[in-house]
């Protein structure tokens, strides 16, 4: 079967094919899904979420500008979602990620002792679960869906500059968590 | 020489430093075993991180998001409907009024009736009209109900409103 673009899918919708939505939804499910999980740290809200970020998706589809990429786009949506669902909790991302200079322990959270035994992968993602949600969004953003900082800046409406500080920031902070934890022998 | 800063070891793994920089850390790096060493986690975390696998969304979100879909679109449909119909009432409410005031205003302006037979039958038309209703429904519910439009039309004005802030918003 042929590979259609993602411009394509959104092409054949716009044309009145509302089905071949259900394309763009397997093929970023499982990475916003990631994203979410990790910056919401819950599952149930990440998959309820996930589905709002979809349907709003949808219905934002005629004004999405061809300017950027439909990635770049979507994953906007889920942050400023997760945003969103975070800051109905009473949490301040959004000041974490204009304050970066701000001294924070990001190891405040802790992966509970019985989560050990787990095989590797699962283990990553408690420990990059276990980072700040600005943190982990910047992790997964650029890690699990490759995206360049670039990208990021404007996912996360911040400067390319404090990408990399964030991206510095969580990659110093994950190797803390995994020496914290003994997890070196799991994961290194 | 001083060892090497976090924000150094991250700019040596993602090669962002500069010519000059990169030399001057390896010599440190050759000599150094702790910042060898550290430069080695770091390395080792960027690989863990490059090889890490997506979380598993649930099987049936596909199906849950389309459900969702449909059912807003039928609704957005079913709420445009009743929203033409609030309109139309409401249009046809200030077309009654203006109608009226405008007969009201023709009698003062001209005098002379153009047809005075029209006005009488018409007059005559809606006074049985008036009767045959009360005797149908009694002259209670007659008043009821003509209290009920006069509400109805004040709400579909309240409607109006609030959609239009909602179109707005």
């Amino acid at each position: 079967m042929k590979h259609l673009s993602d411009i394509e899918i959104i092409d054949s919708i716009l044309q009145g094919n509302a089905n071949d939505y259900s394309l763009l939804i397997s093929r970023y499910k499982h990475k916003a899904f990631s994203l979410l999980k990790r910056m919401l740290k819950n599952e149930m809200d990440a998959e309820e979420v996930l589905q709002d970020c979809f349907v709003k998706a949808f219905f934002a589809l005629k004004s999405f500008k061809r300017e950027a990429k439909y990635s770049t786009w979507f994953y906007r949506i889920v942050f400023n979602s997760a945003v969103t669902k975070l800051s109905g909790k009473k949490r301040k991302i959004e000041q974490e990620m204009l304050s970066i200079d701000n001294d924070e322990n990001p190891l405040s959270l802790s992966i509970p002792e019985e989560e050990f035994s787990r095989e590797k992968s699962e283990l990553l993602n408690l420990a990059i679960e276990a980072l700040p949600e600005n943190y982990a969004a910047v992790i997964t953003l650029f890690y699990l869906e490759s995206l360049t900082c670039e990208e990021i800046s404007k996912i996360i409406n911040t400067s390319v500059n404090n990408v990399k500080v964030l991206l510095h920031r969580s990659r110093a902070a994950l190797k803390e968590i995994i020496s914290q934890k003994h997890l070196e022998k799991e994961l290194l | 020489m001083k060892h090497l800063t976090t924000n150094e070891f991250n700019r040596f793994i993602d090669n962002e430093l500069s010519l000059q920089e990169k030399e001057a850390a390896e010599k440190h790096l050759a000599e150094c075993a702790l910042c060898s060493s550290e430069l080695q986690r770091f390395t080792q975390v960027n690989y863990l991180l490059k090889e890490q696998r997506e979380e598993k969304a649930p099987g049936e979100i596909e199906t849950l998001v389309m459900k969702r879909i449909a059912r807003k679109i039928k609704n957005d449909k079913s709420q445009k409907t009743f929203f033409g119909f609030i309109v139309s009432l409401f249009g046809l409410g200030i077309l009654s009024i203006v109608g009226y005031a405008a007969y009201e205003v023709a009698g003062k302006v001209f005098p002379v009736s153009i047809n005075n037979e029209i006005v009488q039958q018409f007059n005559e038309t809606s006074v049985q009209i008036k009767a045959f209703m009360s005797v149908l429904f009694g002259e209670k519910t007659l008043q009821s109900f003509e209290v009920t439009v006069l509400l109805f039309f004040i709400l579909s004005i309240y409607f109006i409103i609030e959609k239009y802030k909602a179109i707005r918003h």
